[in-house]
């Protein structure tokens, strides 16, 4: 640990994940290995974003913090959780349900199918205000009734009568992140929150959320696969690809100066509103299979600066630089790092960051 | 049937030169909405109405909106795969509207669609190499050895590898998929392609390739692209010419530099103020749009954005703007000046 400089000292993380290994066993035998070895963490009322594209286990890292992934098949394998200091993977089903919803709730990418079509919305959002809140009913119905307010929806006496299915795409994400934020969770998990909804919408919620924070003071962690959001949204930005961290930075150092070739031919191949090319580059090949992972750099058979031990040793997250982490053998190479010290940073590195 | 002038300007003006290839007038679809044993018909959701525009022959119109505003149905009329209400659709000076089925397959050798998810428009049981064939069997072309050979160039054309013709969709990554539903399209060697939201689906770093891939296509064949998503900044990077659709109406209608640099309809303003840019801080001061897209089954009277609209006027609430001509070939439909 000594190489990272510590920005923030003082700032204990309010989450970190550490080494984390979230598997899946096969019928067949063997697992698949959804999350990798992952380390992040989070600050009180920070903004986190996760990037990666589908099986880079960005979800899966989310599902693993509040136990949410389907058990079996899925296992953790490794590494730890730590919530305010207390590891998450030692409590009971019983504590974690206490803790889901209060200390750390979750949005998820579409809304008409997390939330209960049988139920009133206001229902469905007393319901966890009265799970983890010593209130009536009416006092809990009548929050529920200002939190739609808070998210914006109009007329929330009436709406909080509604169905799910009488609400529209953007005003039921309102309302998952009205009942995610009812009991003013320190953490919200918030997953492709708006991948499923128009631009338009987007822009709207993505307001909501930053707004949100400011008044009940949650920190955020948002995944996606839209740079662009992360650009907009997110203060430091973690980098995921087939179950691996492959760079974790400052939101202005990722998109100015990005340090792993991923990062670098992501951010060259998105078309963008404001470029002028008549050719977009391109990264070639596909993303690897979870079940057939290559050996060595998750990356390497699509990466155009591999070399032999890009193909068999898998490299470790290194600071070049303070505040930056990044898991290339380009980078290691640079620094001329010696190997032994890259294993033990290596797991709690993005602590420091 | 005679048509107001101002709607015949957007087709007649801009390709006066040029050689149009498909024409579309006035076309609008209403889908009835029954209700009981003998569907008595309660209403009818205003999918597209009275849209008008052309393409040229390799030209590529990209036509943007969000969910509902109409531009997959548009996709669909063209190729008859659902009936127009109203209107004519031209495919190359011929009007296709009352084609027979007989009539129509030979047409659709030369206009083919690319849809947006190809794990559900390929058949899981068939193989790449059937599934490629498929259409040509369909049309009786190209059998025996000359089939296989001619897959073999498809792959090839697609970025495949020969061997992938004995794989089934399910072995293949998201990208490679597609790839096989652009060449399945290509088979027929079609003039006009409907590509409906062609790399929504894919990863980050799949879409470019595929939106390459497209380009060399059109390139290579002479390809004429109708090019229908939401992504506005996919929508930049392909299309020669932009239409916007809003609630089943094309709201603007321009040359791409002349749309992107002057967005003059308030909706095109707000739609990419919306967009997030990666690059941090880049971003001033959104407009971000009050409400949400009325209910298409009950669209707002006048102007369908008056409801979202910054400008706001009271005629916009009665009058319906019509798509008028400004400098450039650029089509406006607002009562803004």
């Amino acid at each position: 640990m000594t190489k990272a400089p510590n920005l923030r000292e003082d700032v204990s993380p309010l989450l970190s994940v550490q080494d984390l290994k979230t598997y899946f066993r096969k019928e067949e035998g063997g697992s698949v290995k959804a999350v990798d070895g992952v380390s992040l963490h989070i600050r009180k009322k920070e903004i986190l974003g996760v990037v990666g594209e589908s099986g880079s286990g960005k979800s899966i890292t989310a599902m693993s913090i509040l136990r949410l992934f389907p058990s079996p098949p899925g296992y953790i394998a490794g590494g730890d959780i730590l919530f305010e200091n207390q590891s998450l993977l030692a409590k009971t089903q019983k504590e974690m349900r206490m803790i889901r919803g209060k200390d750390i709730s979750m949005v998820f990418q579409e809304p008409m199918s997390s939330l209960n079509p049988v139920y009133t919305v206001g229902y469905q959002i007393r319901e966890n205000i009265q799970l983890h809140q010593n209130v009536t009913k009416k006092e809990a119905l009548d929050h529920a009734v200002d939190m739609l307010r808070l998210v914006g929806i109009a007329s929330p006496e009436k709406r909080v009568h509604d169905y799910p299915f009488q609400m529209s795409g953007g005003m039921r994400q309102r309302v998952m992140v009205a009942m995610a934020l009812s009991c003013q969770p320190k953490l919200l998990i918030a997953d492709e929150p708006t991948t499923a909804l128009d631009v338009t919408i987007q822009a709207q919620i993505l307001r909501l959320i930053l707004e949100t924070r400011e008044k009940v003071g949650s920190a955020i962690m948002l995944i996606t696969h839209d740079l662009g959001v992360v650009a907009e949204v997110c203060e430091r930005v973690v980098v995921m690809y087939s179950g691996k961290v492959l760079e974790v930075a400052y939101v202005n150092d990722l998109f100015n100066h990005p340090a792993h070739p991923y990062t670098q031919g992501l951010l060259q191949a998105i078309p963008r509103l404001d470029d002028t090319r008549d050719r977009l580059s391109i990264i070639p090949g596909s993303i690897p299979n979870p079940a057939n992972l290559p050996e060595g750099c998750r990356f390497h058979p699509r990466c155009q600066y591999a070399e032999e031990r890009c193909q068999t040793e898998q490299p470790p997250l290194v600071s070049p630089k303070p505040s930056q982490w990044v898991s290339c053998w380009r980078v290691v190479g640079e620094k001329g790092v010696d190997s032994d010290v890259i294993a033990a940073t290596a797991v709690k590195a993005p602590l420091n960051v | 049937m005679s048509l107001p002038l101002q709607l015949l300007k957007p087709h007649s003006t801009y390709n006066a030169q040029q050689k149009i290839l498909l024409e579309v007038k006035n076309l609008t679809k209403h889908f009835p909405i029954t209700k009981g044993i003998l569907g008595r018909e309660v209403g009818k959701v205003h999918a597209v109405e009275q849209i008008s525009f052309s393409i040229a022959r390799g030209e590529t119109l990209g036509l943007v909106g969000e969910s509902g505003c109409g531009k997959s149905t548009t996709g669909r009329l063209i190729l008859r795969l659902i009936e127009p209400t109203s209107g004519d659709i031209f495919f190359k000076g011929q009007r296709i509207n009352d084609l027979s089925q007989n009539e129509l397959r030979r047409l659709r050798k030369e206009m083919q669609i690319v849809f947006q998810d190809p794990m559900a428009s390929l058949n899981p049981r068939m193989t790449v190499g059937d599934l490629i064939a498929e259409p040509m069997k369909v049309h009786g072309i190209n059998k025996g050895q000359n089939k296989d050979n001619y897959v073999r160039e498809l792959l090839n054309a697609v970025g495949l590898r020969p061997n992938h013709m004995y794989c089934f969709p399910r072995e293949l990554s998201g990208g490679m998929r597609q790839r096989i539903g652009i060449a399945r399209a290509l088979s027929l060697k079609p003039q006009l392609i409907v590509a409906d939201e062609p790399v929504s689906a894919l990863d980050v770093s799949i879409r470019s390739q595929i939106i390459n891939l497209l380009e060399d296509l059109q390139e290579e064949f002479n390809l004429t692209y109708l090019f229908i998503a939401h992504d506005m900044s996919v929508i930049k990077h392909i299309s020669d010419r932009v239409g916007v659709m809003y609630l089943g109406k094309i709201v603007e209608l321009a040359p791409k530099p002349l749309l992107f640099a002057n967005p003059q309809h308030p909706y095109t303003q707000a739609l990419l103020s919306a967009i997030p840019i990666p690059t941090p801080g880049a971003k001033q001061r959104p407009i971000i749009l009050e409400g949400e897209i009325p209910n298409p089954i009950n669209p707002p009277a006048g102007c369908h954005f008056h409801t979202r609209c910054r400008y706001v006027m009271e005629r916009c609430r009665q009058e319906v703007p019509i798509l008028k001509e400004k400098p450039g070939s650029h089509f406006v439909a607002c009562h803004l000046e």
